[in-house]
């Protein structure tokens, strides 16, 4: 097998890589060991929520805040990014989800302050057109959970957002009664909510509970794929606003974005092979010349690709491999430096934890590098999203951010042989 | 606890990425999905010593082992070999457990009609039987003897040696198949055996049968292990018995015989890819259009869509390749009354996909997703060597 | 509340829940008073074994006799507790054959039925065992559940008129006229102090016995030794596991429900309080147990945690390893002339029963009491039983917790943590560690329960942080991929270390 673009991994910043790539007509191919956290995440774009990371105030205008950041933090994957890419790679993204029929919106220069499950609000840069609903309206607010989901609480996010809005918002519960005997969860509401006697059945009770003309939070289970239709039918029946709000995992908004962003690689022509780890890699003189993946049978697949992308993620995608005194990069055998502690802090530190800002060290080029010697170790592979040290994306609020941007990078950067005429 | 299948369940973080990959989730609610049945409970079936089955394993049988689960894990877990497993310990107290037996054993060795004829009877009760019946009547004769009168092997000598592997679906109901894939081979300058052992497994191991199905393979695991050490390759060109070849006789059968079998098993595309040559006509005129479905089962190889690369450089100008959907039919499973509403919701998304693209016909490389597909679109399905057959320089003068 | 008591007992572990309700069965009034929560302390930090004594016999036979008699009458009494499992003892070719005979005849003479297995069957049984086994004995070992033991000796005390009260720390004794005559309490929820009179003091401090002892300016001699544990995901051996030798290091597995405790070690530490393990404490277990399960390494460890054994030292007594495992009950009035008081010291939990009917038949006497002591013959329960729900009504799915379940673990309860209910149903014991029933229960309660936000917020809060407490010692392979998944959801998703929250000292 032959590729002009070989990207590892299927979360989001390889899905950026393989979109950047084929967009330079590239021939792609995505291998990864298994699907990405897309699934586990909240679907949105978030650039920069906090900055500093013990900032009590959210970022307002993240576009303004990353010069300084870039300064301050030479080591953030944002300042091996760059701005204009920065901001290309997110006005692409913009585009790109027009067409595949998922439209994002948001601006650069202004966060949007969304709400969680936990009711409180969380800045985020871009999401999807369908969740652009202020929280500030001057509407009735009312948080809608539902009985057989196990993962929202409608009285616990309305206290919560009370507290921060100053102002009243009504918890409610709706009881679909589908009378299925097993727990709940996100996706599985999704996929009754498609059915039109489900529906309707929300709908009635919605009516009944009288809150037409609201603006209603309610968890993202609203349609798997056909979200579009379920949420007009229902805005449309009651006159309101819904504002889907992303639950734990399996996330809707997440899964949403993953399938549709997969899907629309597959149709510009890009192959993947899920399921299955690299193996080894071959080098020659700094290149590395092909991959293999162990297929069903243990034998070796060899991959050969002009250029290669790392995105296999951080410690929670296995990108890296955490041991108790080393942590390894397992498809390139990478050098990471490793924190003195893991840990240093509670929890909920705002300071975030030694391990999470640990990964590959990268140049401009997104090239891996030795952090001792200066050296660049592989002059075709350039790595994106997790795997890159120096950040830790959720006191942050930057992971999609720094896997659409570096991805997107990445990407061009492998199409383009590691050259970039700006 | 020795095998590493068995330990993975310490790899699941709960994500549930895989619960929203599977297909039976997806069109019967109740089914409590794989990351439920597999590795959460089967931390619990270990606190009881695995004695007795938990109450909620009965849902077990809805699962397709469609593998979906285990590529989607992005931990490497495979939910599907606690559901394989624990499937096999409820089978000893299934109610359908004498029906299950029979699609078990009908499919894999075509026998309905003949040695048992009270079968047909109630084997018609099943939806999907009028059509395989049909298909099932070619089966009314020993497998070797048929091999014998009308397959035809060239027999040259060659360093490259193949022992092809056809599997019950092509030697029963397609054995068009056999020829086309040994002509294909014979193209490509191998030379080809064709294995005189019975079914896989795969069917008599999805109903849960594992003692049977160990049997099954080991006896293979034996012939194949004889070629394998005078210097075959192993090919196949059915997806699920490929798979079961390279990965299920691993987990029922551990060993070295099993892994050794598994380093040589080659799905025929897979095997053709590493070839240099490429012995096909490229004045002939393309075939406009076509839609390839990837089957479950090959994408749980890890390999590619080998097939569908050579149908688009040969044979296709326009080829839709699709490995979204699950067909539904998961071998014996859309055969089974209770289950047959269930696997046809399962595929409605894949037919819907087939009309809309409005294809002459459809190309895949499983028996059982083209059973499928006909029953569910009524367009016609071909495997792909039987396409690409007609596109070898001298096919003409190997003509079946 | 009532402020007059006949007697107080202090320490919410085994023993002192154990005194309760034998005070209780003798119609004694009495209440219990514990400064977290009960069981917090060595009695729910320990491997959770019963011992059948065999561990025992060739060190200290008295220990291993009594052990026997109490697995026998607590498998009796308290079935909600143990689980049992049995055990096995295993020797491999590197250890000494000479101690196989020696504990042989100790296990006779003290009457514990041992039964052998050749090494091949018993591979059979339990295959992630080393095939280097060469003898292996099958003992009436089991596994007992130290929370639902304490509280389900309250639970039956309450029944007869006792008292117990969590959260509760013991600040100070009245003393008069050389004679205890009631504690000083602080309630740790509200802050508040009071004085509970009381003709009886019982400190079954544990660990802390010392401590508390010097509130009453007397001295006693605890030497609180730390023993480092931890949690694997899944059951490793279907029974207890011991290692054929003299007692060491990294020698005991019990398989407790769903996951298997493994430890221990020995290191004599001056604070009680001392319960975090450390990385070179956990890898130097695991090299340890290797020895007995050689892919232990590959297996997914989700915490670990140390104990503090209350071991008692007489003058010119031995520590660690080689202190008594008896217990010793001291009579201050013996010691310094102080009335009043009586410290039960030393011990573990299996005699944890027999602990308590010693200090009760001491005091007991000294209140003209003459009822026996009955606790051999009554059963205790789970305050919280394990079945009963519907599939579609678990908010935890590693364990199978129900709502019912968290309803009946806080019932009749004013405050509560979330640790609380954890310590009775195994809420977020499992393999995430509480990641998503953490924030299930915390909605749940918060509407239940009619909490104020900030105090639900507060439930989550401390919940997440005690379970990141046990996780940060074995921070590495799935459990560090675990613990960003949940630092993924509660900070990336949820963006809750944002949001406001109670403080208190619970």
């Amino acid at each position: 097998m032959n590729y002009d673009v070989v990207v590892i991994g299927a979360g989001l910043a390889g899905f950026s890589a393989a979109l950047a790539a084929v967009k330079e007509g590239k021939q792609v191919l995505v291998i990864a060991k298994g699907m990405g956290n897309l699934y586990s995440s909240s679907g949105y774009i978030d650039l920069l929520g906090y900055y500093p990371t013990t900032s009590k105030k959210p970022v307002v205008n993240p576009q303004k805040i990353l010069d300084s950041l870039i300064v301050e933090n030479p080591n953030h994957p944002y300042a091996k990014v760059g701005k204009d890419i920065i901001i290309k790679a997110f006005n692409d993204f913009l585009l790109v989800s027009e067409e595949m029929g998922l439209p994002y919106t948001g601006s650069l220069n202004a966060n949007m302050m969304m709400p969680t499950a936990a009711g409180a609000l969380v800045p985020t840069t871009l999401y999807p057109k369908s969740t652009d609903k202020k929280i500030t309206v001057d509407r009735e607010i009312v948080v809608v959970g539902i009985k057989e989901l196990v993962d929202f609480y409608p009285a616990y996010v309305a206290q919560n957002l009370e507290l921060q809005l100053g102002r009243k918002v009504k918890p409610l519960w709706i009881d679909l009664q589908l009378n299925i005997s097993r727990e709940l969860n996100s996706y599985d509401l999704a996929l009754a909510l498609e059915k039109p006697q489900v529906r309707n059945g929300l709908i009635d009770q919605l009516i009944n509970l009288n809150v037409r003309d609201s603006l209603i939070l309610i968890p993202a289970v609203l349609g798997v794929t056909r979200w579009q239709e379920v949420i007009s039918n229902i805005e449309q029946s009651l006159n309101c606003e819904l504002l889907e709000i992303p639950t734990l995992p399996p996330s809707v908004m997440g899964y949403r974005l993953a399938e549709s962003f997969k899907l629309y690689l597959k149709n510009k022509g890009v192959e993947f092979i899920i399921g299955y780890p690299v193996a080894y890699a071959k080098f020659l003189d700094g290149y590395c010349e092909e991959i293999s993946i162990y297929t069903a049978n243990d034998r070796l697949k060899k991959i050969k690709a002009q250029n290669f992308c790392l995105a296999t993620g951080g410690i929670l995608g296995e990108g890296l491999q955490v041991l108790p005194r080393e942590i390894k990069e397992d498809v390139f055998g990478l050098p990471i430096q490793v924190p003195r502690e893991y840990s240093l802090h509670d929890f909920f530190s705002l300071e975030g934890q030694p391990l999470s800002y640990a990964g590959v060290n990268v140049n401009d080029r997104l090239q891996p590098f030795d952090p001792q010697t200066k050296e660049t170790l592989l002059k075709n592979v350039f790595v994106a999203g997790a795997t890159l040290a120096g950040y830790d994306p959720f006191v942050e609020k930057s992971g999609n951010g720094v896997a659409l941007t570096s991805g997107y990078k990445a990407g061009l950067l492998a199409a383009k042989g590691g050259i970039l005429n700006e | 606890m020795s095998n590493g299948n068995e330990r993975n369940l310490d790899h699941c973080l709960k994500c549930s990425t895989c619960h929203t990959q599977c297909p039976v989730v997806a069109n019967y609610p109740d089914f409590p999905g794989p990351k439920q049945l597999g590795p959460e409970l089967e931390r619990l079936r270990l606190a009881k010593g695995q004695e007795k089955p938990l109450e909620i394993d009965e849902s077990l049988a809805l699962c397709t082992n469609c593998k979906r689960c285990d590529i989607a894990c992005p931990h490497g877990v495979k939910p599907s070999y606690y559901n394989m497993k624990n499937k096999a310990r409820l089978q000893g107290q299934s109610i359908s457990k004498f029906r299950d037996w029979i699609l078990a054993h009908n499919i894999c060795w075509g026998k309905i009609g003949s040695k048992i004829p009270g079968l047909v009877n109630f084997a018609l009760k099943f939806p999907l039987t009028k059509s395989v019946m049909g298909l099932m009547g070619i089966a009314n004769r020993d497998f070797p003897k048929y091999l014998k009168q009308q397959i035809k092997i060239r027999n040259s000598k060659n360093d490259k040696k193949v022992l092809y592997y056809p599997g019950c679906y092509a030697s029963f109901n397609e054995p068009e198949i056999i020829q086309a894939t040994i002509d294909i081979l014979e193209a490509y300058d191998f030379q080809v055996e064709l294995a005189s052992v019975n079914c896989c497994g795969t069917p008599v191991m999805s109903n849960g049968l594992l003692d049977e199905a160990r049997e099954m393979a080991i006896k293979n695991t034996g012939v194949f292990l004889k070629y394998i050490r005078e210097g075959y390759k192993i090919v196949t060109t059915c997806s699920s018995c490929g798979l079961t070849l390279k990965e299920e006789y691993t987990n029922i059968i551990p060993g070295t015989n099993s892994a050794e079998l598994k380093q040589n098993v080659w799905d025929l595309f897979e095997l053709l890819e590493e070839e240099e040559i490429l012995p096909f006509n490229e004045n002939k005129e393309k075939i406009k259009k076509a839609y390839y479905h990837v089957p479950c089962h090959l994408k749980a190889q890890g390999i590619g869509v080998p097939a569908a690369n050579l149908l688009k450089k040969v044979a296709v100008k326009d080829l839709i390749i699709e490995d979204n959907y699950c067909c539904g039919i998961a071998g014996t499973f859309g055969f089974k009354k209770e289950k047959y509403p269930i696997a046809m919701a399962i595929g409605d998304p894949l037919f819907k996909d087939i009309k809309n693209s409005q294809v002459p016909f459809v190309i895949t490389d499983c028996g059982t997703c083209k059973l499928q597909i006909m029953h569910g679109t009524s367009v016609p399905v071909k495997h792909p060597v039987v396409i690409l057959r007609d596109y070898l320089k001298n096919s003409d003068t190997e003509k079946f | 509340m009532n402020n007059k008591v006949q007697v107080v007992v202090i320490g919410g572990g085994a023993t002192g829940t154990g005194i309760l309700r034998d005070l209780a069965l003798r119609g004694i009034d009495c209440l219990l008073v514990e400064q977290n929560d009960l069981a917090t302390g060595t009695s729910g930090r320990f491997h959770g074994l019963l011992h059948s004594g065999a561990r025992y016999v060739v060190k200290d036979l008295h220990s291993a006799e009594e052990c026997i008699q109490e697995n026998k009458i607590l498998k009796q009494i308290a079935p909600d507790c143990i689980e049992d499992t049995g055990g096995m003892f295993i020797a491999t070719k590197n250890d000494d054959p000479g101690y196989i005979d020696k504990w042989l005849a100790g296990c006779a003479q003290a009457g514990i039925e041992t039964k052998e297995i050749s090494p091949t069957e018993l591979l059979k049984e339990e295959p992630a065992l080393t095939p280097d086994v060469v003898k292996a004995y099958f003992v009436p070992d089991a596994a007992v559940d130290g929370f639902t033991l304490a509280a389900a000796n309250v639970l039956s005390a309450q029944k007869l008129g006792a008292m117990a009260r969590n959260y509760t720390k013991v600040i100070g004794f009245k003393l008069e006229k050389n004679k205890v005559c009631g504690v000083y309490l602080k309630d740790k929820y509200t802050g508040k102090e009071e004085l509970v009179e009381c003709q009886y003091v019982i400190n079954a401090g544990g660990a802390w016995a010392g401590q508390i002892a010097g509130l009453a300016g007397q001295n006693i001699n605890v030497n609180p030794d730390k023993g480092v544990l931890v949690i694997f995901n899944h059951r490793i051996t279907n029974r207890v596991l011991n290692h054929l030798r003299p007692p060491g290091d990294g020698d005991i597995f019990v398989p407790h429900g769903s996951v298997t405790v493994f430890g221990t070690t020995s290191k004599v530490t001056n604070n009680p309080d001392d319960t975090e393990a450390t990385l070179e404490e956990v890898l130097e277990l695991l090299a340890e147990g290797s020895n007995l399960i050689p892919d232990l390494k590959n297996m997914r460890l989700i915490r670990a945690f140390a104990g503090v054994r209350p071991l008692y030292q007489p003058d010119g007594g031995q520590l660690g390893r080689e202190a008594t495992r008896d217990f010793t009950l001291i009579d201050h009035s013996q010691l310094t002339g102080l009335e009043g008081l009586v410290s039960v010291v030393g011990g573990k939990l299996t005699t944890y029963r027999l602990m308590a009917k010693a200090a009760v038949d001491f005091v007991a006497e000294k209140l003209g009491v003459d009822k026996p002591c009955i606790t051999h013959q009554e059963m205790i329960y789970a305050p919280v039983p394990k079945n009963g729900a519907k599939p579609g009504e678990y908010l935890c799915q590693c364990e199978m917790v129900s709502k019912k379940m968290l309803d009946q673990s806080i019932e009749g309860k004013g405050h509560f943590s979330l640790s609380d209910v954890r310590r009775l149903t195994r809420l977020g014991m499992g393999p995430c560690q509480g990641t998503f029933c953490t924030f299930r229960a915390t909605g749940y309660y918060h509407q239940s329960r009619n909490l104020k936000v900030t105090e639900a917020n507060k439930l989550l809060k401390d919940h997440i942080e005690e379970r990141w407490k046990g996780s940060k010692p074995v921070l590495w392979g799935q459990q560090a991929q675990e613990t960003q998944l949940t630092r993924g959801i509660y900070l990336g998703l949820l963006n809750l270390e944002r949001l406001e929250s109670d403080n208190n000292e619970l």
